[in-house]
């Protein structure tokens, strides 16, 4: 079959799935914004995300603003975990929008993000050196090509 | 997610098992086997636009991360190769997006879980036997991928050529 028909064909379907995705996945999944829009709506619901922690402010329990993909929230939290600035974490609770907080009722702090991140650029390091040395680009046909073909 | 290191070495391993089981073709494909392990990660710049430009295009990437997204992608992927390669590179795209899949079902449902069943459900599946940040995905694939340098060395000491 002709290549540019399948990719046609392929493409569709992939587009097709990230349209149906982006109508029927904003109706189970809220953002900060969203919450904020329309705090009545949201009252005591469950909330899920990950994001960095920050102004924290100690007491019988830990007040933070939380800080996900650009939008933030403030949140309480009474769990054990033990909260520094710019920790990132995994955080799951209950909105109270009305109050204007999230009462965090679980999380998980990462041991070190930076970690995470330098391991993954080794790996894209190891990914273009095992791609590239056997496999070169044709601009003439826009294909990859075996360096040995 | 554990890190793109134990994706890219995982992706290795697999492609020099089949490789030492006979198909001799495997170890070129050990690239193409890394790349379709990081596929169902091209939903992180849709994270990255929303971060950075305010641009909220989260629910509209979700399939990438998908099974049936993630291994439309690879089909897409393969197209890039040559027509009488097709077959072959979507075959090693998709041990990589299996290897992926498989290790994120593993992570805590708290860090959110897998859409497996997606387009049909959008309930969210994991084993829960990891963190995202843990190092353990990493010490579990280094140990055949040590295993298998120290063979491959050991055989090119013997034959010639080696390295990964």
């Amino acid at each position: 079959m002709n290549r540019v028909l399948v990719e046609a064909i392929i493409l569709s379907f992939i587009i097709s799935l990230c349209l149906y995705s982006h109508v029927e996945y904003g109706k189970r999944h809220s953002s900060i914004p969203d919450v904020d829009k329309d705090p009545g709506r949201y009252e005591n619901v469950s909330f899920r995300s990950e994001g960095t922690v920050t102004n924290i402010s100690a007491g019988p329990t830990t007040n933070f603003t939380f800080v996900t993909m650009g939008d933030r929230i403030d949140a309480a939290y009474s769990g054990a975990e033990r909260l520094e600035e710019g920790d990132y974490a995994i955080v799951y609770g209950v909105l109270h929008p009305l109050s204007g907080y999230l009462e965090v009722t679980k999380m998980h702090v990462y041991a070190d993000i930076r970690r995470l991140y330098a391991l993954s650029l080794l790996g894209l390091g190891l990914l273009l050196w095992l791609f590239l040395r056997n496999w070169r680009f044709s601009f003439s046909e826009l294909v990859w090509r075996e360096r040995d073909a | 997610m554990p890190d793109w290191l134990t994706y890219v070495l995982s992706a290795w391993v697999v492609s020099e098992v089949l490789f030492i089981s006979g198909r001799r073709y495997a170890r070129r494909y050990a690239g193409v086997a890394a790349i379709g392990s990081v596929l169902p990660d091209l939903v992180k710049p849709f994270y990255l636009l929303k971060t950075y430009l305010g641009l909220d295009l989260i629910g509209f990437s979700v399939p990438l991360a998908t099974p049936v997204g993630a291994f439309l992608v690879a089909g897409l992927a393969s197209t890039l190769f040559p027509r009488r390669r097709w077959t072959r590179a979507f075959g090693f795209l998709s041990i990589g997006v299996i290897i992926h899949l498989i290790w994120d079902s593993m992570l805590h449902p708290l860090g959110g879980g897998q859409l497996i069943l997606f387009p049909f459900s959008f309930k969210q599946y994991s084993l829960g036997l990891i963190w995202s940040d843990s190092i353990l995905p990493l010490l579990i694939v280094s140990v055949p991928f040590v295993i298998l340098m120290a063979l491959r060395v050991t055989g090119s000491s013997t034959h010639g050529g080696g390295g990964l």
